[in-house]
């Protein structure tokens, strides 16, 4: 049983263990760089603060990718929902504000999730062009409700979302670890999780087996969007403050997540375990980034740069192990 | 005898430590038709392979082609010797017409420069008439059945001049007179001097074709044999090494307990008042030639393909069935003729391949699945029907043909089925392995399970069934049963059922075989017998409605009407030419990102690429104070066209969609630009560029003094757009763009270099990105870093609205114009009503989506109906 398991893990993280090597290199060259910064209890700490959005978006582009297709709607969806959330939370004073926010945000991001599936899974529109649409368009609505402006300040119940701890765990790291282990559950063990592999790699024979692969794919656009929307509320909640296009550049980390991860582009391969531990490289890394001082601007160019990287070396590593059929 | 064309000895190939040939001759001779015969994995394919220089024999091998000796045999090489294949898979171009993928290869070999067309045609001509077809030149390949789409790639083969022509499993997906015309032809050539090597698996049509037969087994030859010396019985013992005699099944004392009823099933174009009756524990043949509706059918049963009329009862009860999983809780299963396509998820473990009909049943706790139940029952599948595997693991792909139909015949064994249909189910599985699979459809007769057979094969169908319906043009024929079942009485049946459909003067039923999906189906009620017309005749008027263009043009049209009507200044010239001024930019890029898209790639960087291109012109321009318009012009070009090379070299290498590589390179640029300039703006470039910039290739005087008119910034996207067209039409870099996009794989066997169109094409999106940014900071006469980013949108809305498709090998550039327009016009619109600036981006993403919606849709139907069509 165990030798089974472990052969099937090495199979799937194989190469990824290569990466994470590499890249754990990387992060010890940080620490070094930073004089050791990078392991003091307080960047540890801010990591935890800050680790749960991009791992909470990244799991959002993990499914659209599991089926072969993409998501590039999940920025502005969470800004979207943030939006949402922000104008309750600055016109509803009474109690039930943070309860009634959060249900509007998750809302407002399943409809977007209802867009996106309906067009790519219902009109069979090629998931690149339906969320460039829908990226466009959803952020145009949130600037036409905000006109540009920053909404902020928000009630401290709903604040516990960013920068609450319990029993010492910050909050939004709790929602990090719930939404992970759901989807690792899900993909290993739920008939959903199984269908989505099966549909990422051969959809017609999934539908000749009698699932419903349309309905499938509505599906995995959904739960993109809802987890885009949890991304959006521990973000403001985080920032104390909503607008309509923050964020832009996490686009690209998702999906340097999601490859890194060892989920194939083209769909059928990966895991939320393979995904979990790209997530914790990244944010080590972008946190080494942070204290060596690096500008915004070039730590986006060194994220592009890092997953070009990633594809080089994987195909150079499969095409040295591959051989001719 | 004739003269050897070729002669191979001693050829011995080996894959790692797997040895594919070991110490094989083959010998041919000038015009003789030689089949070359063997199970999966005997060997045949990498014999192909290495004659045709696909791949290199080990050393010792010796080579003679035409009387020459050969070493280190290439596909170019034997292309030029004469050696021309027709792959299984045909490797056509579906986006190309008949004329260019029969003339193409050809033609580029032999000429330089622009492309001739009529010249074309001539090839192409010659070619069919060598064959003695008639096809419609004019027509996309991917619009026609798929006889005469291998038609075309036969005459593609002969358009050169073929000494032998090698044909991989050409029958696979043939009707029998498809067949018959087929044999007809490869006769003829033989004629005419020209050797086929026919490879293939069908005993029947070898004992009708070959002069001569190589048989393999296990990369070993058995030998070379006359057709006089062999009958069908000798060939498969010399293919499989056993005495293979199919045992008759023996008909139990069956229950005559009517399990399903089907009366007066109709579907429009697919099969007309079908009834029958299956009983308990029965096993019922459906045979008839390919095309006769037997799979369409069966996937009318199983809820995929639903009847118009008719009904269906199941033990007594009348069901109405809309969707396969209705299909499946009735008590129907359908294991389909398409084992890869449709049967098996082949890159997916075994296990999952195993489960995925029984989800529901494994759930444990939590509605997950139990690793319980989930190992029990996958042990039990593998016990029950003798799966031959190294582990549950294993991806499907690594069993045998035989093993993987166990999965599938597993799988659905496991919804207790009452009613098992089987399409094909011994289509591409050795002659040695199908007694097990016949083994499997008795027990499970003898079960009670009620079993549809459908065949093609009469001897299977003979074995295996208690009777047998006969169907052919979509109706049932003949039930035949008791002293008629034999294989004589089924096949001269049969036979009179192919002469019969093909008398219906030529003619089947329109939408089922292909090419009138388009056209001639389209107007009122087509009887299932209608009429199998010549292939596309269209009248220009016709084919222009159905364009993206005219539509296009329409809706640029009435929207302009509209606009006018409201907004008086619309029509005025100052604000058409305007608009063709200020969105020259747009249309430069749209154009690359055409070109970009038809190749089957998307370049989401060029807003990142321009913006280099422009700041590098921009600081050298104002740090030398050169006053030069020429020099910001030829400035950006070079950049462009390196950082799109870069593009090129990186999706070519890694192979990973473009889109993501072109994120990846967007924010790479991007984010260097602004770390090293800080994000700065240049203001003060020279006067001679603002001069420029205002220039004016036709002026006009307005009644308050101002002129106006056509911009040289209009001129120049006019000309790149002339300049786009000329290259995609006229010369050879643009077809093969067309063809990367339509067919890759085809696109790489013909011998097109791949790595170079991939640099063309980003390399080209780079150059019209760097154009665009000196356009753009022309008509702002400054430079920001992000002036151009988030204009991604208008140019993908662009190319696609003009009909353009992210899946490549579609769009031209008089769409893509007019996709500029739309845009520009819907903008420029809602600038003139006044419209808030926020609400713009909302209205173009929209119409993105919409436009994309009704493509896909229609693309979709489209779509359905070559499934349709394929699986008959």
């Amino acid at each position: 049983m165990w030798g089974s398991w472990s052969a099937r893990w090495q199979a799937r993280h194989g190469e990824l263990l290569i990466l994470a090597t590499v890249l754990g290199v990387a992060a010890a060259l940080l620490a070094v760089l930073t004089g050791g910064k990078l392991l003091v209890l307080g960047s540890v700490e801010s990591m935890a603060f800050q680790m749960p959005l991009l791992g909470v978006l990244a799991l959002a582009q993990m499914l659209p990718m599991l089926t072969g297709g993409i998501d590039l709607s999940i920025i502005s969806t969470a800004n979207f929902a943030g939006i949402t959330a922000a104008l309750i939370l600055k016109q509803v004073p009474a109690w039930y504000a943070t309860p009634a926010a959060i249900l509007a945000a998750l809302g407002g991001a399943l409809g977007v999730g209802a867009l996106n599936g309906g067009v790519v899974a219902g009109a069979g529109v090629s998931p690149i062009i339906a969320t460039l649409a829908t990226m466009i368009l959803v952020k145009g609505v949130a600037l036409v409700v905000t006109r540009g402006y920053v909404l902020s300040g928000f009630p401290t119940p709903f604040l516990v979302l960013g920068g609450g701890s319990v029993l010492g765990i910050p909050v939004p790291f709790l929602l990090l670890a719930a939404c992970g282990a759901l989807m690792a559950l899900t993909l290993a063990r739920a008939p959903f999780g199984i269908v989505e592999y099966m549909m990422g790699s051969n959809p017609t024979a999934t539908r000749f087996s009698g699932i419903h692969t349309r309905g499938m794919l509505f599906r995995t656009y959904l739960i993109s969007s809802f987890l885009a929307g949890v991304a959006g509320l521990i973000m403001i909640a985080r920032f104390n403050a909503a607008q309509a296009d923050y964020g832009s550049s996490f686009l690209l980390l998702t999906v340097l997540t999601c490859v890194l991860g060892g989920v194939d582009p083209s769909g059928g391969v990966g895991t939320a375990f393979g995904l979990g531990i790209a997530v914790v490289i990244l944010q080590v890394v972008a946190t080494g980034f942070n204290l060596l001082g690096l500008s915004a601007h070039l730590a986006n160019a060194l994220w592009g740069i890092i997953l070009i990287l990633v594809v080089v070396l994987r195909r150079t590593l499969s095409g040295a192990a591959g051989t001719p059929s | 005898m004739a003269d050897v064309f070729l002669s191979a000895r001693h050829i011995t190939k080996r894959y790692g430590g797997v040895v594919a040939l070991q110490d094989v001759d083959l010998t041919i001779h000038a015009g003789e038709i030689h089949c070359l015969v063997g199970e999966n994995g005997s060997g045949k394919s990498t014999l192909v392979k290495i004659i045709t220089g696909v791949v290199q024999p080990e050393p010792g091998a010796e080579l003679e082609i035409a009387g020459r000796r050969v070493r280190g045999l290439n596909p170019y090489d034997a292309l030029r010797m004469g050696i021309q294949v027709v792959h299984q898979d045909l490797s056509l171009f579906p986006n190309l017409t008949v004329a260019e993928n029969i003339a193409i290869p050809q033609y580029l070999e032999q000429h330089r420069g622009p492309i001739r067309w009529s010249t074309v045609i001539d090839i192409a001509r010659k070619a069919v008439e060598k064959v003695g077809v008639n096809l419609a030149f004019d027509a996309p390949v991917g619009a026609l059945p798929i006889a005469d789409q291998q038609l075309v790639a036969i005459c593609r083969a002969l358009a050169s001049e073929a000494r032998m022509l090698v044909m991989d499993e050409p029958t696979a997906s043939l009707t029998r007179q498809e067949v018959d015309r087929l044999f007809g032809i490869l006769q003829d050539l033989q004629a005419h001097g020209i050797a086929v090597l026919f490879v293939g698996h069908k005993l029947d049509e070898i004992m009708e074709i070959a002069q001569r037969v190589t048989v393999l087994r296990d990369g070993r030859k058995v030998g070379t044999y006359d057709r006089q010396e062999i009958d069908r019985a000798r060939l498969a013992y010399l293919m499989t090494g056993k005495q293979i005699a199919h045992r008759r099944r023996q008909a139990a004392g069956q229950s005559r307990e009517v399990v399903l009823e089907v009366a007066g099933l109709s579907r429009k174009g697919n099969f007309a008042g079908v009834s029958f009756r299956l009983h308990r524990g029965e096993v019922l043949g459906i045979i008839g030639p390919r095309g006769s509706g037997k799979t369409e059918l069966a996937l009318a049963l199983f809820g995929m393909n639903p009847p118009d009329r008719g009904t269906i009862i199941i033990e007594g009860q009348p069901v109405v069935i809309r969707s396969n999983a209705d299909a499946i809780r009735l008590g129907i299963a359908y294991v389909p003729e398409d084992r890869l396509a449709q049967g098996i998820v082949a890159s997916q473990p075994v296990s999952y391949n195993l489960i995925i009909t029984a989800l529901d049943r494994l759930r444990g706790p939590l509605g997950l699945i139990s690793p319980r139940k989930r190992a029990a029952f996958c042990d039990a599948a593998v016990q029950d029907f003798d799966i031959r595997l190294a582990s549950l693991d294993q991806p499907a792909r690594a069993l045998s043909g035989g093993n993987q139909q166990k999965v599938v015949i597993a799988k659905w064994l496991s919804t207790k089925p009452k009613i098992l249909i089987l399409d094909g189910p011994t289509i591409g599985i050795d002659v040695g392995a199908k007694e097990t699979i016949y083994q499997v459809i008795r027990n499970l007769a003898s079960e009670g399970v009620s079993i549809l057979l459908i065949s093609e094969e009469v001897s299977e169908v003979v074995y295996n069934c208690d009777r047998i319906l006969l169907m052919k043009s979509g109706r049932i024929a003949a039930e035949l049963a008791g002293e008629l079942l034999t294989e004589e009485e089924v096949s001269r049946r049969m036979l009179g059922a192919a002469q019969l459909q093909r008398h219906g003067a030529d003619e089947e039923r329109p939408d089922r075989r292909g090419a009138h999906g388009r056209g001639a189906d389209r107007g009122g009620p087509v009887p299932p017998h209608g009429g199998r017309g010549p292939a596309i005749s269209r009248s220009g008027l016709r084919q222009a409605l159905r364009r993206t263009e005219f539509y296009l043009l329409a809706v640029l049209v009435a929207l302009s009407s509209i606009l006018a009507v409201f907004q008086r200044e619309f029509l005025s010239k100052e604000n058409i030419f305007d608009i063709l001024r200020n969105n020259a930019f747009l249309g430069v890029v749209a154009l690359g990102q055409l070109v970009v898209l038809i190749s089957g790639g998307i370049d989401v960087s060029f807003t990142a690429v321009a913006t280099v291109a422009q700041y590098v012109m921009g600081v050298i321009l104002s740090t030398r104070a050169i006053n030069s318009a020429l020099v910001a012009f030829l400035i950006p070009l070079p950049i462009g066209v390196a950082l799109g090379a870069l593009n090129a070299l990186l999706v070519h290498y890694t192979r990973v969609h473009s889109v993501i590589i072109t994120i990846a390179t967007l924010n790479a640029h991007y984010g260097l630009l602004i770390f090293f300039t800080g994000g700065a703006w240049i203001t003060d470039l020279p006067p001679a560029f603002q001069q420029f910039a205002q220039r004016k290739v036709v002026e006009f005087v307005n009644e308050a003094g101002a002129t106006y008119g056509l911009s040289i910034f209009t001129v120049l996207w006019l000309a790149v757009a002339a300049a786009t067209w000329f290259v995609l039409t006229y010369t050879p870099m643009g077809r093969k763009i067309y063809a990367l996009g339509g067919n890759a794989e085809a696109a790489r066997r013909a011998g097109f270099n791949i790595s170079r169109i991939h640099l063309f094409v980003y390399a080209y999106m780079g150059l019209l990105a760097g154009l665009a940014s000196f356009v753009q900071a022309g008509l702002a006469q400054i430079i920001q870093p992000n002036a151009m980013v988030g204009r991604e949108l208008d140019v993908l809305a662009a190319a696609v609205l003009g009909g353009a498709s992210v899946f490549g090998g579609r769009g031209t550039v008089a769409g893509t114009v007019l996709g500029v327009l739309l845009i520009a016009v819907i903008r420029n619109g809602l600038i003139l009503m006044r419209v808030s600036s926020y609400w713009h981006e909302v209205v173009i993403g929209a119409v993105l989506l919409v436009a994309a919606a009704i493509t896909a849709c229609q693309e979709r139907r489209r779509a359905y109906r070559v499934v349709r069509i394929d699986v008959g």
